[in-house]
């Protein structure tokens, strides 16, 4: 029980991710088929789309973040030895908890005088702009708290600063075994 | 040359291992709140949303998403089988099964690293069994893998397409060519490496055209999906969007009712990969938009294009410098990220030498592929060697004819329009 309220913490920002890629996606097809089959499509439905699908990319972003799923240039890591990775973990999430910390200062100053509204359904950007609050907001609590591990581990206590990904691994697992056994079978 | 700070940022933040798109933001801040304080920085994010909230965009969640259904749907064994009724046989029978599998993987999945790791976790173990060095399998792995990203669709050639405003079908199409280029040239290398050693093929004989036709039958949709929906795209029956959502769509319905290896309890699987996936592109397009905003208002591709234009009037030498700074910057930076940073600022000057931006494009994609498999920091080559556990230098040993090989592609490539724009204009 405990176990699957972390794993649902873990990744709670995929899971109403997932949510927003179906809409988007089931509209998308829905909008293929109208168009060629019946000669017409909805006028709210890719504002829906493009709606959800930025929730779904900023959503994305923060979980990237997160469980270290973003690209970066792992110039500095490999040289450093691992000794010293606590400290480069501590620069890096300093850094990126400044930087997370000013966009989410100006999305918020831009998303409050947002006057803008969506073509077909008259609705406020806002509901769409508020995705990138939210992420930034997010971003920034996470570097804080690598920060404040790394620090930790620094000084010489016993802790994590990395948050598991168990998502990538069990993707990975589930493919090795499917084509393991073929292999098998094959020799 | 305060100007030119942000760009200076942009490195320092890189080499501190910031991830990409948070070292684009920070560039860009850089920019809008110390140098060119008049901007209002409303101006920041509206160019940061309005990057992505455009429908076209919603073509990379698509692609990415049918590469995950694919590989859930047990095609991957279905072209490991295909490629070995094919080539098994042959000396070197499982090296050129890892070519030939990068290829027609291509089309499923557009990352090198998943592609490297996947292969070097699955054909090298078996590989080395059969009596290949681990050096060798290793490093046949990293180059094959260089293909997959080429082979269309993949999210680098989207982003191409977008940045230097060129048709995303049009784009894929023309990828096919230097991607089937870059097989042939890999396998003919291990060819001679395989007669030269003497490695042993990996089947007793040569399958016969009925196994042959009955692999084939099953790999059909692997193959045949993505290039049917390009051919859509290319004619113009519905936009890169609609092709995705359709993609997914049909590579659903084979998973489940074909291959019938597509459970329901993979799909959350599936979406929850696709919205991190998703995510981690969309933010480095959204922040390059910043970057570019700051380029455009201080007229960089304009001071480069002059540059460029001052230092030579041929097209022909003006490639190789790209060529040559492109391999330089593949050493140290990963592909799709030099691809958002840099494609913006070269496109406008190999415009005014009168280059094809597709064929520009071709060039550029197959470069900075090969970048990942040279020293120091190339990513597939770390891939590889970290989980094969392989020595650098050991791996360079062994890698470099491939890159040769691959190098002969890129200047194929490079000084043959006819060449890169093959498969474009065969079906145009």
């Amino acid at each position: 029980m405990k176990e699957n309220i972390r794993k649902i913490g873990i990744h709670f920002e995929l899971y109403i991710g997932s949510v927003f890629l179906t809409v988007t996606t089931l509209i998308v097809i829905m909008n293929v088929f109208t168009r060629y089959f019946l000669n017409f499509t909805f006028t709210w439905a890719e504002e829906i789309a493009v709606g959800c699908f930025v929730w779904t990319i900023f959503l994305g972003l923060a979980s990237a973040y997160k469980t270290k799923g973003l690209i970066g240039v792992e110039l500095l890591t490999n040289m450093v030895p691992e000794k010293g990775r606590p400290l480069v973990v501590f620069i890096t999430s300093l850094i990126v908890s400044i930087l997370a910390g000013t966009m989410l200062v100006f999305s918020f100053k831009y998303v409050m005088n947002s006057t803008k509204i969506t073509a077909a359904l008259e609705m406020s950007y806002k509901y769409i702009y508020s995705s990138i609050i939210f992420s930034f907001a997010l971003i920034t609590l996470y570097s804080l708290y690598f920060l404040a591990q790394s620090f930790r581990k620094m000084i010489g206590a016993d802790v994590k600063f990395e948050i598991e990904d168990d998502l990538e691994k069990k993707l990975q697992e589930e493919e090795l075994e499917m084509m393991s056994t073929k292999i098998k079978e094959v020799r | 040359m305060e100007v030119l700070i942000p760009v200076g940022v942009l490195f320092i933040l890189f080499f501190l291992n910031i991830p990409i798109a948070f070292a684009l933001m920070g560039a860009s801040l850089t920019y809008f709140i110390f140098i060119n304080s008049f901007m209002p920085m409303e101006m920041l994010i509206q160019q940061f949303v309005t990057a992505v909230e455009s429908f076209p965009y919603l073509a990379v969640p698509f692609f990415i998403m049918v590469g995950s259904v694919m590989n859930h749907s047990g095609i991957s064994k279905a072209l490991m089988d295909f490629a070995d009724v094919l080539v098994g046989h042959t000396k070197g029978g499982l090296a050129q099964v890892n070519v030939l599998l990068s290829a027609m993987m291509g089309g499923i999945s557009g990352s090198a690293n998943a592609d490297a790791a996947m292969q070097s976790k699955i054909l090298v173990p078996e590989m080395e069994r059969k009596g290949f060095s681990k050096e060798f399998s290793g490093a046949i792995t990293a180059a094959s893998s260089a293909i997959s990203p080429v082979i269309p669709p993949g999210t680098n050639l989207i982003l191409y397409a977008l940045i230097a405003n060129v048709s995303v079908g049009g784009m894929f199409l023309a990828a096919y060519m230097p991607g089937i280029l870059m097989a042939v040239a890999l396998m003919v290398a291990v060819h001679v490496i395989a007669v030269i050693r003497n490695y042993k093929p990996s089947r007793a004989s040569m399958s016969s055209p009925g196994e042959i036709f009955k692999q084939f039958l099953r790999s059909i949709w692997a193959l045949f999906i993505p290039f049917a929906i390009i051919m859509g795209m290319r004619f113009g029956v519905f936009t890169p969007t609609e092709a995705g959502g359709i993609a997914v769509a049909f590579a659903a319905v084979v998973g489940f009712f074909v291959y019938k290896e597509l459970k329901i309890h993979h799909i959350p699987l599936i979406l929850m990969d696709t919205v991190k996936g998703t995510g981690a592109v969309m933010a480095i397009i959204a922040s390059a938009k910043v970057f570019g905003y700051y380029l455009t208002l201080e007229r960089i591709p304009q001071i480069i294009t002059e540059f460029l234009v001052n230092m030579t009037s041929s097209p022909f030498i003006l490639l190789m410098v790209i060529n040559v700074m492109l391999l330089f910057i593949g050493m140290f930076i990963e592909g799709g990220a030099a691809l958002v940073i840099l494609a913006p600022l070269l496109v406008p000057a190999v415009k005014m030498f009168g280059i094809d931006p597709m064929h520009f494009g071709i060039i550029f994609i197959v470069n900075i592929m090969i970048g990942g498999l040279t020293p120091p920091f190339g990513s597939m080559m770390f891939t590889v060697c970290s989980i094969v556990n392989i020595q650098l230098e050991k791996f360079f040993r062994e890698v470099w004819p491939f890159i040769l090989a691959l190098l002969i592609v890129l200047v194929l490539v490079t000084y043959s329009e006819s060449v890169a724009l093959f498969t474009y204009r065969l079906f145009s």
